[in-house]
């Protein structure tokens, strides 16, 4: 893929996670003035990951703030390091895909009742 | 107002490494730091280097690091630096030839591999032309900012791009590069892109925005960057620029004579 549709991606992730981040922190951190009975309670958290829209939510965060992160993980790296290009860009596919599949699977998991 | 110049020495053919030397003497107002230069070279030590030619602001020779600043010596008033000691250096970015001379030779490459020309649609039109392209104030303004750039070399001795990563082609060839799409007389947008749409190409620039701020022409490459970028993705319609036959549109009985053609 071309440098410039990486960059794109990236500024796409960021306005999905403008989006999906609001909602995730407001959930949790206004839960007062939202009238949200403690979102850290076992059973909220449980009840949220079996809830169809959160799970939804979760995976689409998941993805957007994996990709954003790990695009600039690789643009200080590059910086750093710039003969390395392939190394960094197999080092940075690899965590990413890594904390995508531990990610979707607590997810999911806990979407399927675990 | 007396005043202590440390000055960047190095001689590559005796000095192992560069240092730095002082020279004190009486700076009277209206003294530029390019006419310090000249004073030292001319009353105090012939031996020094330094580029310099127009005097002022017009050739980019004399781009130099004054106190911790990329700046023109021509245009730097020496007495509203605002202090008594007044360190100069070559730019950083670039290789040391001899004292304040800088090798500029990675700017210009840079600058031609952008192809800072207009691409003509048609070659032949440019080749043997048959009249003159118009352009309305408006379509100017589209890159008139950024075409007022000297070449002095201030805003890659300014980049921290280019200071990790000599490859990237910097704010001069990346804002010459938009300079040139953005100018609707000119078909080679695609060629250009293809040029920085690369890992140490326009991408790397990471908005520091120190380019802007180092250029004494008042040009910002951070924005061409930006705008570039943007091209990318929401190409609006550039209008085509007009060709108007030569001696074919007469002005109107009593009107303002337009100037005869340039071509």
């Amino acid at each position: 893929m071309s440098e410039s549709k990486l960059w794109f991606l990236f500024i796409v992730a960021a306005l999905i996670l403008l989006v999906f981040l609001g909602i995730h922190l407001g959930y949790m951190h206004l839960d007062n003035i939202l009238g949200v009975n403690d979102p850290l309670d076992y059973n909220n958290v449980k009840t949220r990951g079996q809830d169809t829209f959160w799970l939804v939510s979760y995976l689409i965060l998941l993805v957007a703030a994996l990709y954003h992160g790990m695009y600039g993980l690789r643009t200080i790296l590059l910086e750093y390091f710039p003969q390395n290009l392939k190394f960094i860009n197999g080092l940075i596919g690899i965590i990413g895909f890594l904390a995508l599949v531990l990610g979707s699977y607590v997810v999911i998991y806990s979407y399927i009742g675990g | 107002m007396k005043v202590r110049f440390k000055i960047w020495r190095y001689d590559p053919a005796k000095d192992v490494q560069p240092y730095f030397q002082d020279y004190t003497f009486d700076v009277k107002e209206g003294m530029t730091v390019l006419d310090c230069l000249y004073y030292i070279k001319e009353n105090i030590d012939a031996t020094l280097a330094f580029r310099a030619s127009c005097r002022m602001g017009i050739c980019g020779s004399c781009a130099m690091y004054i106190n911790k600043k990329p700046r023109l010596a021509c245009e730097t008033q020496a007495l509203s630096l605002g202090t008594d000691v007044i360190e100069i250096a070559p730019l950083p970015n670039y290789k040391n030839i001899k004292d304040l001379v800088p090798d500029l030779t990675p700017l210009f490459e840079k600058h031609k591999n952008v192809k800072p020309y207009v691409i003509p649609e048609n070659e032949q039109e440019f080749i043997n032309p048959t009249g003159e392209y118009s352009q309305t104030p408006a379509e100017l303004e589209e890159y008139l900012q950024f075409a007022y750039c000297i070449k002095c070399g201030a805003c890659l001795a300014a980049c921290p791009t280019v200071g990790t990563t000599p490859d990237f082609p910097g704010p001069q060839a990346l804002a010459q590069a938009y300079r040139y799409n953005a100018d609707n007389r000119d078909f080679g947008e695609k060629e250009r892109k293809v040029q920085v749409d690369n890992p140490k190409g326009l991408w790397r620039c990471h908005m520091a925005g120190a380019c802007a701020e180092a250029c004494p022409k008042g040009v910002d490459p951070a924005l061409a960057i930006q705008l570039f970028k943007r091209s990318f993705f929401f190409t609006g319609r550039k209008p085509k620029a007009r060709l108007i036959p030569l001696n074919k549109e007469k002005p109107a009985r009593g009107g303002i004579k337009a100037p005869e053609p340039t071509v």
